[in-house]
């Protein structure tokens, strides 16, 4: 049985051969197929990456711990205290970078020139210029430094409003957790230009210490303790450690999905109509496939026809034939990955420009879109595409391959 | 004519052949003409769902409104604004607006307050049937107010529950109502939810002391309208007033459609690539295997250029069959999405909100002329080419080879 197997193979083997151009055709469908799903996929994967790697960093990272009920109604009296031994603790779990702890609230930020509402986050500014992208989209002036004196950076859209400059006074009013009117005069000391005007128009940081004075709040504390993580994927195996810790009892320990709900919404929106075009595709790419193969048997029935008047068995050719198949898919599988993957990884590294396509400049949630869009390719992606295409043609080879041996010889003879 | 008889019976003397030649066509027609149909209705949900709750496709506000949102920048002679976006076929709802504080037993927090006409609210935005709770406003000032949903969280307010409204009025001093709660919004987007406390337009003037102050002029065709004619129409009217359409009103829900927009492009591209090469494939490897076809004929005296004439007539014929199905399946495929939509909200739990606009999770395609037109030349073009390129190899080759040939 062995040996015949091993025989049967060998014949398979030189059989896809002998027709060069046919074996051709039916290997650049299936190469070109995987490499178009394959382009699909690792696009759709890719286009947001960044977008929220800033936003989480910028804002509560990638796993933030707060008060419970502040994402209900956000409220400055709404903090977190005595974070200093759990911040100690989460800093050690594996795969975490660092942690960051924001006080916020809303105010008003006051000049001869007018007013405008904002939002006031008072940072830790050390662990900002490690781990938030807002230090390095300084146009103007220095980022903050020191944990406390009444210095702000501001967007580059309400110093323009506001006619500020680095260095000028403006005054920031707010109602603190007591519920009082509180104005104090703050110093420009660097304005930033995200590059989206929510962003680069509402908000204004200031070091954590002024902040908290603000607000009348108590020395240590956070309205956030974000944590953020080297891996993204691991948050919710961290956030589940965290909610465990002691110290952490009573507060609330979310992903970024539920910190920054519009950016999760969108991602949704866009893998949604990702899975829906992939479904699409595959169709498609399989339902082509399927018909050259198909075409590839139809046109040798004369040859089966003596292969069977010689007295090869029915079961023998089938057995040929899906042999043949199982080649021509395994290598298609393998070309195609290696081809898409080549094409997806080129764009990986040198991007894809998109910015020719549109005008519109693209932001979400305060948050801007690079228009160079970024594929990206996973393992997972690789092992998922082919071993679905493979295991769909394989199933496909089957009906070509039982059909093969059911012709009738005298008439493809004639 | 004879030319045209003998393809069709050559057509049909190896019908498998033919079959699944013609499959390739009609599948790869009809899953472009879906996708393209899909598309463009993507886009066009999207812009709906934005559009008709309440923002509008363009909306009037005094030149500097939108900057301060003072309650004394309002609308110039709004009824003739409201006239011309009705004549060119839209509808318009003047609304006021002021700020204030809401509160309900011992719970207060601060509102918008919006002055609107019931009425036409109901006819022409969404916002007025989108209730969690209770009914909208009553035609006429009755002294009923509308929640947000957040807003009635907050406040813990229920339908009936009597809320106290405190405002500074137009004429400063300190306006002060007492309103029922007939109905409460569900979620549209965080803006709404967590601000709005919708009144009659009559009650508004009382309780800010301002009689027929309007600050905002919401026109919408409901798609009807191209925005470039709508917001034309409605400059030409409002005089210097400041018009903005929805791209420029909420240009974060505009940039990413933008983004939507090219990545459908793009899949678009992918698209094509897979049902070309499906239509070429097929058509590549059912010419070739008739190499030894055209090897007797050529034998038999029937030129090279009689072969490739044949050929081309035979592929032309069997693409617009193809074609045509390929139309009609992926038509209906489109129709069928077009009135019932695909619902996605299996996909995408939590719902899609955007830029504090709810997405509808329930998708449609749109069918336009080009959607059903382009895509089966693509691919009739794509048959006859494909066909065309072996037919002249073998009309080349020397006949006892081709006919060698297996």
């Amino acid at each position: 049985m062995f040996e015949s197997l091993k025989a049967l193979s060998v014949v398979a083997w030189r059989s896809i051969w002998r027709n060069r151009r046919r074996t051709i055709i039916t290997l650049s469908s299936i190469i070109l197929g995987v490499t178009l799903v394959m382009v699909l996929v690792c696009l759709g994967e890719g286009v947001y990456v960044k977008l929220v790697n800033e936003a989480i960093r910028l804002q509560g990272g990638h796993v933030t711990v707060m008060h419970a009920g502040y994402l209900d109604a956000p409220s400055a009296d709404l903090f977190i205290l005595n974070t200093g031994k759990l911040r100690g603790r989460i800093a050690i779990l594996p795969g975490v970078e660092r942690t960051k702890g924001l006080v916020m609230g809303q105010g008003l930020v006051k000049t001869a020139t007018g007013g405008v509402g904002s939002l006031v986050m008072g940072v830790e500014p050390d662990a900002e210029l490690a781990a938030s992208p807002l230090p390095g989209k300084i146009t103007a002036g220095k980022y903050l430094s020191g944990n406390g004196g009444a210095q702000a950076v501001i967007g580059s859209a309400m110093a323009e409003r506001l006619k500020l400059r680095v260095g000028s006074k403006f005054v920031v009013a707010v109602n603190d957790s007591r519920g009082e009117m509180v104005e104090e005069l703050c110093r420009v000391r660097g304005i930033f230009s995200l590059g989206s005007d929510e962003m680069d128009g509402y908000l204004i940081q200031v070091p954590a210490g002024f902040a908290r004075r603000l607000y009348g709040l108590p020395g240590d504390a956070l309205t956030y303790l974000g944590v953020v993580l080297r891996d993204g994927d691991s948050r919710h195996e961290v956030a589940r450690l965290i909610s465990r810790m002691p110290e952490a009892a009573g507060a609330a320990v979310l992903p970024w999905e539920k910190v920054l709900p519009d950016v999760a919404s969108y991602i949704r929106l866009d893998r949604t109509q990702n899975y829906v075009f992939q479904a699409i595709l595959i169709f498609l790419v399989l339902f082509t496939i399927f018909n050259t193969i198909l075409m590839s048997v139809l046109e040798r029935e004369r040859e089966f026809g003596v292969l069977l008047a010689l007295g090869t068995t029915p079961a023998r050719l089938r057995a040929q034939i899906f042999l043949e198949a199982l080649y021509l898919n395994l290598a298609g599988v393998a070309g195609g990955l290696l081809l898409g993957g080549l094409l997806v990884w080129h764009y990986q590294v040198h991007g894809f420009d998109i910015s020719s396509m549109t005008s519109a400049e693209m932001s979400i949630s305060g948050f801007s879109m690079d228009k160079v869009l970024h594929p990206r390719l996973t393992a997972g992606i690789l092992g998922i595409v082919g071993g679905s295409v493979f295991s769909a043609t394989v199933l496909l080879s089957l009906y070509p391959a039982w059909n093969s041996a059911k012709i009738k010889i005298a008439e493809v003879l004639r | 004519m004879t030319v045209f008889r003998q393809a069709w019976r050559n057509l049909w003397r190896n019908s498998r052949r033919t079959s699944i030649t013609m499959g390739a066509v009609v599948v790869s027609t009809s899953v472009m003409i879906f996708t393209s149909a899909l598309t463009i209705g993507m886009v066009d949900d999207m812009i709906g769902s934005i559009t008709r709750t309440s923002i509008g496709e363009v909306q009037v506000h005094s030149a500097k409104y939108l900057a301060d949102r003072s309650l004394y920048r309002t609308v110039n002679r709004p009824a003739t604004i409201i006239l011309a976006s009705q004549k060119a076929g839209a509808q318009a709802a003047p609304r006021s607006y002021g700020f204030g504080l809401v509160s309900c037993r011992m719970k207060s927090a601060g509102a918008m307050f919006w002055g609107v006409d019931p009425e036409t609210e109901k006819k022409a935005f969404d916002l007025a049937a989108n209730l969690a709770g209770g009914k909208y406003l009553a035609a006429r000032p009755a002294r009923g107010i509308v929640l947000g949903s957040r807003l009635a969280k907050s406040l813990e307010a229920k339908v009936g529950s009597e809320i106290v409204a405190l405002v500074q009025a137009a004429d400063g001093s300190l306006g002060n109502e007492m309103f029922r709660v007939t109905g409460i919004l569900a979620s549209v987007g965080d803006a709404v939810d967590r601000n709005a406390a919708i009144i009659h337009r009559g009650d508004w003037a009382e309780l800010f002391a301002a009689e027929g102050m309007v600050h905002e002029v919401a026109i919408t065709s409901r798609g009807k309208l191209s925005l470039a004619v709508l917001e034309g129409a409605v400059k030409s009217a409002s005089r210097r007033q400041d018009v903005r359409s929805w791209r420029q009103l909420v240009p974060m829900a505009s940039d990413m459609l933008g983004m939507v927009d090219v990545m459908l492009l793009i899949f678009s591209v992918v698209f094509g690539c897979a049902a070309g090469l499906g239509v070429m494939n097929t058509m590549l490897m059912a010419t070739h295997e008739r190499t030894r076809e055209f090897g007797v004929l050529k034998a038999l005296g029937t030129t090279p250029r009689q072969i490739v004439r044949d050929v081309s007539i035979e592929a032309a014929m069997l693409g617009l069959i193809g074609a045509a199905m390929g139309i009609l399946i992926g038509a209906v495929a489109g129709w069928y999405t077009q009135v019932h939509g695909i619902d996605t909200s299996a996909l995408a739990s939590g719902g899609l909100n955007v830029s504090g606009l709810r997405m509808d999770p329930v998708w449609h395609a749109r069918l336009t002329a080009k959607t059903v037109v382009v895509p089966p030349l693509i691919m009739w073009v794509m048959c006859v080419l494909s066909a065309l390129y072996p037919a002249v190899r073998a009309a080349r080759l020397d006949p006892v080879k081709a006919m060698a040939h297996v």
